[in-house]
């Protein structure tokens, strides 16, 4: 296997939602306890429902917001506790890709004016001049014409305007960039051309990905590994193939069927693993498997002790049905 | 299921023009120029700009190519109808209300505009830190807001103009030091709402100082509502020296404001009503027309995503 590029560890993000100054204290522990690794060259898939913590687990990574507890290694270094100097360099490695392609580009600013800003602002070329060039090289890349340079983003469309967000990430050259749900705001034929975009890259450039999305096969088309959260834990964890084709967590199994297959004579032989009751509030949580409320196979243990990861071969998976 | 027949036209080369197909058709423009579009399609705030042009180059002209000055008696010829040789009159003292009134515009409009920049300023920088930071900054800086908001704003105007005297700089300082919450209100508002749009994130990215952040990313977008906001502010700066001219403790004579001016006819209102009408006709046109502006510009601004 080579080499790690991302190790977390351990990791906490909670968030403090109390009102009022005499109010109980409330916490919402949006990632509790995460740990996994991401390799070089790699694409991490990070896939749950909505309000699991897998985007909350993408914005602590790139740091916009502070680990409540945990290590976050990028490349051997520990970057849960850096600022200033530090943080900057970082993000010159560390890039993002946003949800939601009509929200995420200033809409005061040319694209150019988009592009450029992160060269600015970490010095990457002496002159304007050489800063507008490599901006067309990065349109080019993307498919976009040189010429839309001094458009707004309202004049594109949402597939183009992701483009340009994917431009935006990779004027600083990053090693690592986080996909926040990168397609889920676009329609089927675009999301295609995104994804084959985001694989061309990192052929060529050799950047690793952590892929966020809560559609189980987009995730497996591009992903290396996955990792499958609920309310903020990692359920199960390993190769996208392994997973998607054995999966061995309750959670992960009610996920998969849950995909919705082409053809209706398979899907009707299929049978659908549907889930009693909803997802509990993040808020003050009980103990025991965060999963045991809704999980068909709960036992009396489930529901008072937090099962650790097992690691079976080259997955983990945090279940008492596969402790030896 | 039958065998698809594939016709060797299907694999042709497609033709040039599709490699056009990410092209815009929409001309390019800047955004001054696309802001200046839009606002030209208001046909009201049009009006409003081209009267409020008139009344600030009559301001800036008639006292100076006027053959009377603003305190120039003619003690002859008083409380006259208006006539050639004066075109609104003449009030009790025999001065010529046309230079009367546009000098007065002149103090008038520089008050308002000025207490309105320095509430841009001002309300800028406090809302935007305290939207932007949040939390106990955020706390802090708006109940210092709500103590300085719940004393009459009235009160501290009286008391800074009888410290530094009713000079026009001192009404200048009254009317920022309490109108600039509104404006802090507004723009704190704006960020809070922006800094949680995606692009705000984008920018701490790559990199944003805090500052570039607030300046670049959220002023900016919010400055549809900011520019409403302002155009209201300067009515109301208008207001307040007019109603503190009119009660005696603003601009003192022969100095004018319209606000003064008003006041002085008031006393004649039973003889020579004429003389209140253009003071007031005044001050309702500017009002009026800054606040079809305002509209204008704040849509013209409307951010389109």
């Amino acid at each position: 296997m080579s080499e790690t590029i991302l190790k977390v560890d351990h990791l906490k993000t909670y968030f403090d939602v109390t009102k009022g100054v005499f109010a109980k204290k409330q916490i919402v522990k949006a990632v509790d306890d995460v740990s996994f690794e991401v390799y070089k060259n790699e694409t991490f898939g990070l896939v749950g429902e909505s309000g699991c913590g897998k985007s909350t687990l993408g914005r602590t990574i790139v740091k916009l917001y502070e680990p409540t507890d945990g290590s976050i290694e990028f490349e051997g270094k520990d970057i849960s506790k850096i600022k200033g100097k530090e943080l900057k360099a970082y993000r010159k490695d560390m890039q993002m890709i946003f949800q939601d392609p009509y929200a995420s580009l200033n809409p005061r600013m040319t694209v150019g004016e988009i592009i450029k800003e992160p060269m600015k602002i970490f010095n990457i070329y002496d002159t304007d001049e050489e800063r507008e060039a490599r901006v067309r090289e990065l349109l080019d890349i993307v498919s976009l014409k040189p010429d839309h340079i001094r458009r707004y983003p309202a004049e594109f469309s949402g597939g183009q305007r992701q483009r340009i967000g994917i431009a935006r990430a990779l004027a600083v050259n990053p090693k690592f960039i986080v996909c926040d749900e990168p397609i889920s705001a676009l329609d089927a034929s675009i999301q295609a051309q995104v994804i084959n975009l985001l694989k061309h890259i990192q052929k060529e450039m050799g950047i690793s990905y952590i892929f966020i999305a809560h559609d189980l096969g987009m995730v497996k088309h591009i992903s290396d590994r996955i990792g499958v959260m609920y309310l903020g834990h990692i359920v199960e964890c390993g190769p996208s193939d392994v997973v998607y084709h054995t999966p061995l967590h309750p959670y992960t199994q009610a996920l998969l069927s849950a995909i919705p297959i082409p053809d209706p004579d398979v899907a009707k032989a299929k049978q659908r693993i549907v889930l009693e009751g909803e997802i509990p509030s993040p808020i003050n949580t009980p103990a025991g498997c965060p999963f045991a409320s809704r999980c068909p196979r709960a036992t009396e243990r489930c529901r008072k002790e937090t099962p650790k990861p097992v690691q079976l071969g080259e997955r983990s998976v945090a279940c008492f049905l596969y402790e030896k | 299921m039958s065998e698809m027949k594939y016709d060797p036209s299907m694999f042709e080369k497609l033709d040039e023009s599709e490699k056009n197909d990410e092209a815009i058709a929409m001309e390019s423009k800047t955004f001054l120029q696309d802001t200046w579009r839009r606002f030209c399609s208001n046909k009201l705030a049009i009006l409003g700009l081209v009267v409020l042009v008139i009344m600030i180059l009559l301001a800036v002209f008639v006292p100076v190519f006027s053959q009377y000055t603003y305190d120039g008696q003619d003690l002859a010829n008083t409380n006259a109808l208006p006539s050639a040789a004066h075109l609104l009159g003449t009030d009790k003292l025999g001065r010529d209300i046309l230079v009367r009134i546009c000098s007065g515009m002149r103090v008038t409009l520089a008050i308002g505009f000025t207490s309105a920049a320095i509430n841009l300023c001002i309300g800028i920088v406090y809302g935007g830190c305290a939207g932007y930071f949040g939390g106990r900054v955020d706390m802090t800086m708006m109940r210092i807001v709500d103590i300085i908001d719940s004393v009459p704003s009235l009160l501290y105007t009286i008391m800074i103009l009888m410290v530094f005297g009713n000079s026009v700089f001192s009404m200048m300082l009254a009317i920022s030091l309490t109108s600039w919450i509104t404006m802090a209100r507004q723009v704190r508002a704006q960020v809070m709402s922006l800094k949680e749009m995606e692009f705000a994130m984008a920018a701490k990215v790559i990199g944003c100082s805090d500052l570039r952040i607030l300046l670049k990313h959220l002023v900016v977008n919010a400055l549809g509502p900011i520019i409403v906001c302002l155009t209201m502010m300067i009515p109301s700066a208008i207001f307040t020296e007019s109603s503190l001219s009119f009660i005696g403790i603003g601009i003192q004579p022969p100095a004018c404001s319209l606000g003064s001016l008003a006041n002085e006819a008031r006393q004649l209102i039973n003889t020579q009503p004429l003389q209140v009408v253009w003071p007031v006709i005044t001050i309702a046109l500017i009002t009026l027309s800054l606040n079809f502006i305002g509209d204008g510009v704040g849509e013209a601004l409307e951010a389109k995503r």
